[in-house]
């Protein structure tokens, strides 16, 4: 692809950018202190809170006006998820996003098949939904994105997008601090679409919730390396700060590095995502990985940099350290989304491979190293 | 927020053009060549047709030589020079002095020094570092005597890259040694073909030509002083914070890359694409498509992810990103590349295994030179962290 294409490299965010962070930012500073992410913690979710988030308007940003939504922009989510994360706030909400999201869009221009949604009882857009993304099934059953608490799931099995009421009781076994759930097959289920409509939302669902995961990693680095200044800065070992050495100066360092370099990557998929979808279909997935591999590894360091306290079960890290990791494994691990990226590489490479054999005078022009792709 | 292509019309397509036919005539294969051959980071050639169009001071008004570009113009003929793989090294140090004479020089001296600069007849390298300094550039040795008719300076300069090609060395020189050791500099243009300077070259396994430059009581007219006397940490501290980008990306019109080293990761992306392209038309050892093995793709995916996240990476998070991105990226593709990377028959893989190696060469310096990445691990731990500073004896 074109490395040296001109395109703006306009990261800056606008007025209402800064002020519907500042509004999440204030809320979960009041709202959600760390004792209430630790009370949460054995099923990761506060009622209150996400009531609380309701009232905020969170739980219906991101579905279309016709909706009753504010259809918020993923730039707008991303900068939402990064607050979240950055309070370890114990709610489903980028599940409820991804799923709305993509149920949003299915309702708007396929109104067929309401009875589906009507069978199971309807819909209410401030209850959390969950989403299941991967297609595996365990003997536990399928894994639900916000299933702990969900009251219905948007579930892609196979090449159908069904919508799921979970069984009684309901399963309450959610992964790590992360309300997320395996809910068995006998759920009651209602096939919303099939074919290539449910796996392109299936494929809009899964990198949107990526994306915002990955903000969520990143506001929890920043959440981590926030206290970990303040607690190296207020440390002493033979007379000097711990945070004065180079030894924990210098991780920290290439934490705020990555911390800023994942943000940047995460805001530029988001735009692109939103604004031309499909002409970098590798940025989303790498912003997760990379969001991923920051949040594994500056996790990892703050809790070392803390020492004896920062493994305890009462540190501030040590909860962020355990959420990053059953996140990620709720995504379903990293390997899928590297692959992603290269899959990204070939669609770019292969349209432009048929660009320039559609140029002028080079309709029926074959190559023999320009191998087609699949 | 803001990533869509720029749409050029009217004359900002025509200048468009007139880059795009500048640089494929003037910075073709021949002019990489040469490059790879002399590792200079200069080509006369190229330097002087840039600066009949104004283009080496190009955002100076049209009156100093310059074509006085906008800023959109300015981004393009950037994006120019980008594409052509050229590394303009002493077109860099040249803009950098050139604007230190811009503010600082003495009038007698400042409008020929600038007009100079603008047309290519004037180059300046750098004579920052020492052979006991390294990145302190504080602890200079190099030191100058006013003999009451000129400057007499004697030391070595180390890494002044493109002195060979220059007129001037904009060196910091110490001019009082009894106070401390930021207050006694002065920054002087050393004329490189003064008696008693000698230049030697000095090459790196990146490829390039630098240099050491002796002075033995090199004679310096006092008009080549640039800025006060034991004033040089301040006009160094002007130029160094240019080159560590700590003023880039301030205006958010979105037409500066988001870090001074940027192109770094724009390199590391363009040896992922071209190992991308390698893999489509190569076999792995079952027989299978290079490309289609699970193995490459989890590998290459790893490096294209650092190169989209150091693509974004800002100011100096984005020095230290794109540099060790570049280092580490390049080495999995030469891992991944095997012995291809040493090819040197006429084929593309051979190719794209060259642009690996040698990329890889080069990478190590970039961590290095313009203040090695450490000295911006501590601007961030302490500028931006609020980490407490250490107390250092020195």
């Amino acid at each position: 692809m074109d490395r040296h294409v001109l395109r703006r490299q306009d990261y800056s965010l606008s007025s209402e950018q800064e002020q519907l962070r500042t509004a999440f930012r204030e809320f979960l500073s009041s709202r959600c202190s760390i004792d209430l992410v630790r009370t949460a913690e054995p099923i990761g979710f506060d009622a209150g809170l996400w009531a609380g988030l309701t009232g905020l308007g969170a739980s219906r940003m991101a579905l279309p006006e016709a909706l009753g939504g504010d259809d918020a922009g993923l730039v707008d989510l991303v900068l939402v998820a990064e607050e979240l994360g950055r309070a370890a706030a114990p709610v489903c909400w980028v599940d409820h996003v991804a799923a709305s999201r993509a149920l949003g869009a299915h309702l708007t221009h396929v109104p067929a098949n309401p009875d589906a949604v009507q069978s199971l009882g309807g819909l209410d857009w401030d209850v959390p939904l969950g989403v299941g993304l991967l297609s595996q099934s365990s003997p536990q059953g399928r894994l639900i994105a916000g299933g702990a608490v969900a009251g219905r799931a948007l579930v892609f099995v196979d090449d159908a997008l069904e919508l799921w009421r979970p069984g009684r009781p309901v399963p309450a076994s959610n992964v790590g601090p992360v309300p997320a759930a395996w809910w068995a097959a006998s759920a009651q289920r209602g096939v919303l679409a099939t074919g290539g409509v449910a796996r392109a939302l299936h494929r809009q669902a899964r990198t949107e919730w990526k994306l915002l995961t990955a903000a969520t990693l990143l506001g929890m680095v920043a959440a981590c390396l926030d206290d970990t200044v303040a607690f190296v800065s207020n440390r002493y070992t033979r007379g000097v700060a711990v945070g004065s050495l180079q030894a924990i100066s210098h991780p920290l360092a290439d934490i705020a590095v990555a911390l800023a370099s994942g943000l940047s990557l995460a805001r530029r998929a988001a735009w692109m995502l939103e604004h031309e979808p499909g002409e970098r279909p590798d940025l989303a997935p790498a912003a997760f990985v990379f969001a991923a591999r920051t949040a594994l590894r500056a996790t990892e360091f703050c809790v070392h940099a803390q020492g004896g306290l920062g493994f305890t079960t009462e540190s501030a890290v040590g909860a962020y350290f355990l959420r990053a990791r059953a996140l990620i494994a709720v995504g379903g691990g990293l390997r899928t989304d590297v692959l992603d990226v290269v899959a990204g590489l070939d669609e770019v490479r292969q349209r432009a491979i048929l660009s320039r054999n559609r140029g002028p005078g080079n309709q029926n022009r074959t190559s023999g190293d320009e191998r087609a792709f699949r | 927020m803001h990533f869509g292509e720029i749409e050029l019309e009217g004359p900002y397509a025509e200048f468009a053009q007139q880059v795009e036919a500048f640089f494929a005539e003037h910075a073709g294969p021949s002019a990489l060549a040469q490059e790879e051959r002399t590792g200079d980071g200069f080509d006369e050639a190229l330097h002087l047709a840039m600066g009949e169009r104004g283009w080496l001071m190009d955002t100076w008004p049209r009156a100093d030589g310059g074509a006085g570009l906008d800023r959109l113009q300015h981004r393009v003929l950037t994006l120019g020079q980008e594409r052509t793989g050229l590394p303009f090294t002493t077109l860099g140090t040249t803009q950098l002095a050139a604007e230190a004479v811009r503010r600082y020089a003495q009038d007698d001296v400042r409008a020929h020094l600038m007009r100079g600069a603008a047309t290519g007849a004037v180059r300046f390298c750098l004579g920052y570092t020492e052979p006991e300094g390294g990145s302190d550039v504080a602890a200079v040795r190099t030191h100058a005597e006013y003999d009451g008719a000129a400057w007499v300076v004697s030391g070595s300069k180390l890494f002044t890259t493109g002195a060979h090609n220059c007129q001037y060395a904009f060196s910091v020189v110490r001019t009082n040694a009894d106070v401390p050791k930021h207050e006694g500099l002065t920054m002087l243009l050393v004329p490189l073909s003064a008696p008693g300077l000698e230049i030697r070259p000095l090459r790196t396994f990146g490829g390039e030509r630098t240099n050491i430059v002796y002075l033995d009581r090199v004679e310096v007219p006092d008009q080549l002083r640039i800025g006060p006397l034991n004033g040089g940490w301040a006009v160094l501290h002007d130029r160094l914070d240019a080159e560590h980008s700590l003023a880039a990306g301030q205006a958010d019109d979105g037409l500066e890359s988001p870090s001074r080293r940027t192109p770094y990761a724009t390199l590391l992306a363009r040896c992922v694409d071209a190992v991308h392209e390698w893999a489509w038309a190569s076999e792995d050892e079952g027989g299978g498509l290079l490309a289609e093995s699970l193995d490459f793709r989890l590998q290459l995916g790893l490096v294209a992810v650092e190169a989209e996240a150091a693509l974004s990476a800002p100011g100096h998070h984005g020095r230290v990103k794109a540099s060790e991105a570049l280092i580490e990226g390049s080495a999995r593709l030469l891992e991944l590349m095997g012995p291809t990377a040493f090819r040197s028959d006429n084929t593309s893989a051979a190719a794209t295994g060259h642009l690996i190696e040698t990329t890889h060469r080069y990478a190590q310096g970039t961590a290095i030179y313009g203040g090695t990445t450490e000295v911006f691990r501590n601007i961030i731990a302490y500028q931006d962290l609020g980490l407490p500073r250490p107390a250092y004896p020195g």
